[in-house]
């Protein structure tokens, strides 16, 4: 962005926030996020042992607003942005000074980069109410717990955006969106009946490159829906997936960003 | 509307939002007892006793009452009793050392001092709720340094939560006026501009 582009970047920032967060849909969320957080919070673990209990707490608390988040990036991304291209208000935000990607950027920073911090914030200040003591020794546990569990919602977000550019429709995006969510809910499930009826490891590794947290669990030893530990991967190994699931979300953006740039077609 | 109205207004909003969930959460009730005990029993002249031991986690409020006849000091600590008897036959490893002996205890409690979450000298009654902040163990000793015997009633439970109820409550009881306060001018505002249309 160059000097001067700074302003209108910050009206389409400030629209978009305007768009997504009409009154009362950040408060409800936030009512939502804040439920969710503390209903589900568990402490179900064996012995004592710091890390396992804070993976444990920190991944029984993204429970309910995961699913609350999932809600809130299909709502600001398929329905939002859909509606915008559908009727021809983002032709408007091309009217500014801007570039194309700027544009898009300011969309998705109101959509996702809000929606993040939102949920961000109040789990890490729940995590720090309900355990102080927990959370501030494994603070790194808990940001990789968060880090591995919001890849797959990633994902998801931009593989919806993609569909929305393409589509330019915002309902119909919207319900794709779903049945992409739960098909691959489905998947994820078949997937790891096959890997443990077959014993064989590759599934749950190919599985974690989209969905880092399988990897996360098998290193804790608690993601062993069938009995038994059929993968044990090493503490570098879950960092390699975690990595490797942001550069497939990176790319998948980065698809977006090349079809809203050249191939809109408005 | 002025930018920042509106900004801090919603930030308010926010705020006001959850501060009613943290309010909803500490109004939830207890899941129920999960342990309960109570008695009575003795405790020997110039000795000490674990009295209650067990792993509780920060969704769980332990809490105890104790009667005695005499002067009695309750201590709650953030360990095992096994660490209690190894510190003192580590330290006094001789064939006929009474790990039970209050001398031996007292040492620990001046070698240990961090251990102790919570002590109290009871001269008559006593009650007292502890939740911890992280899954540890909680061991209730007794220790009776006086020459007599003394009976002691006693009655401990430990029941589960959705959250630290005290401390969810008074974050919610912040949190609400806050919002509310912050939100005021922006509900003000729109409130002026919806009359406005109106007429």
């Amino acid at each position: 962005m160059r000097k001067g582009k700074g302003r209108p970047f910050l009206e389409v920032f400030a629209s978009a926030l305007h768009e997504d967060y009409r009154f009362p849909i950040l408060e409800i969320f936030a009512f939502l996020y804040a439920l969710g957080t503390f209903v589900f919070a568990s402490f179900v673990s064996a012995g004592v042992t710091g890390e396992l209990v804070a993976y444990n707490l920190t991944i029984s608390l993204l429970t309910m607003p995961l699913v609350i988040f999932i809600i809130l990036i299909f709502k600001n991304i398929a329905y939002g942005l859909g509606s915008d291209i559908e009727k021809g208000i983002i032709q408007t935000l091309f009217s500014y000074p801007l570039k194309r990607r700027w544009v898009l950027s300011a969309k998705l920073l109101s959509a996702l980069g809000f929606a993040v911090l939102l949920f961000l914030g109040i789990q890490v200040s729940a995590l720090y109410v309900l355990a102080p003591d927990v959370v501030a020794p494994y603070l790194g546990t808990v940001l990789l717990t968060d880090a591995a569990s919001l890849s797959y919602p990633f994902l998801i977000a931009g593989i919806i955006l993609l569909v929305t550019l393409i589509l330019k429709r915002g309902g119909l995006a919207l319900v794709l969106g779903i049945i992409l969510y739960f098909a691959l809910v489905i998947i994820q499930s078949l997937a790891t009946f096959v890997a443990f009826a077959t014993n064989s490891p590759l599934i749950l590794q190919v599985l974690s490159v989209v969905s880092p947290s399988v990897a996360l669990g098998m290193y804790y030893q608690t993601y062993v829906p069938f009995g038994g530990a059929l993968w044990t991967p090493t503490f570098s190994e879950v960092l390699l997936y975690v990595g490797a699931s942001y550069i497939t979300v990176a790319f998948i953006f980065l698809l977006a960003y090349l079809y809203f740039c050249r191939r809109l077609g408005l | 509307m002025k930018r920042w109205v509106i900004l801090l207004g919603r930030g308010g909003t926010v705020l006001l939002a959850i501060g009613l969930a943290l309010l909803l959460v500490s109004l939830i009730p207890s899941g129920g007892q999960t342990s309960s005990s109570m008695g009575t029993s003795y405790l020997y002249p110039e000795t000490w006793q674990d009295w209650h031991e067990e792993v509780l986690t920060p969704q769980q409020r332990f809490s105890l009452s104790i009667k005695a006849n005499g002067t009695l000091n309750v201590y709650l600590f953030e360990l095992n009793s096994q660490a209690i008897y190894s510190w003192i036959t580590e330290h006094h490893p001789g064939p006929f050392t009474i790990p039970t002996n209050v001398t031996y205890f007292e040492e620990f409690l001046q070698a240990n001092p961090e251990s102790i979450v919570w002590q109290k000298e009871l001269q008559n009654e006593i009650a007292y709720e502890y939740s911890p902040t992280k899954v540890t163990y909680a061991t209730l000793v007794l220790s009776n340094p006086s020459p007599d015997s003394l009976t002691i009633d006693y009655s401990f439970s430990t029941v589960t939560l959705i959250a630290p109820t005290g401390k969810v409550r008074t974050i919610a009881q912040w949190t609400i006026p806050l919002g509310f306060l912050l939100a005021l001018p922006w509900l003000i505002n729109l409130l002026k501009a919806k009359t406005k249309t109106e007429s």
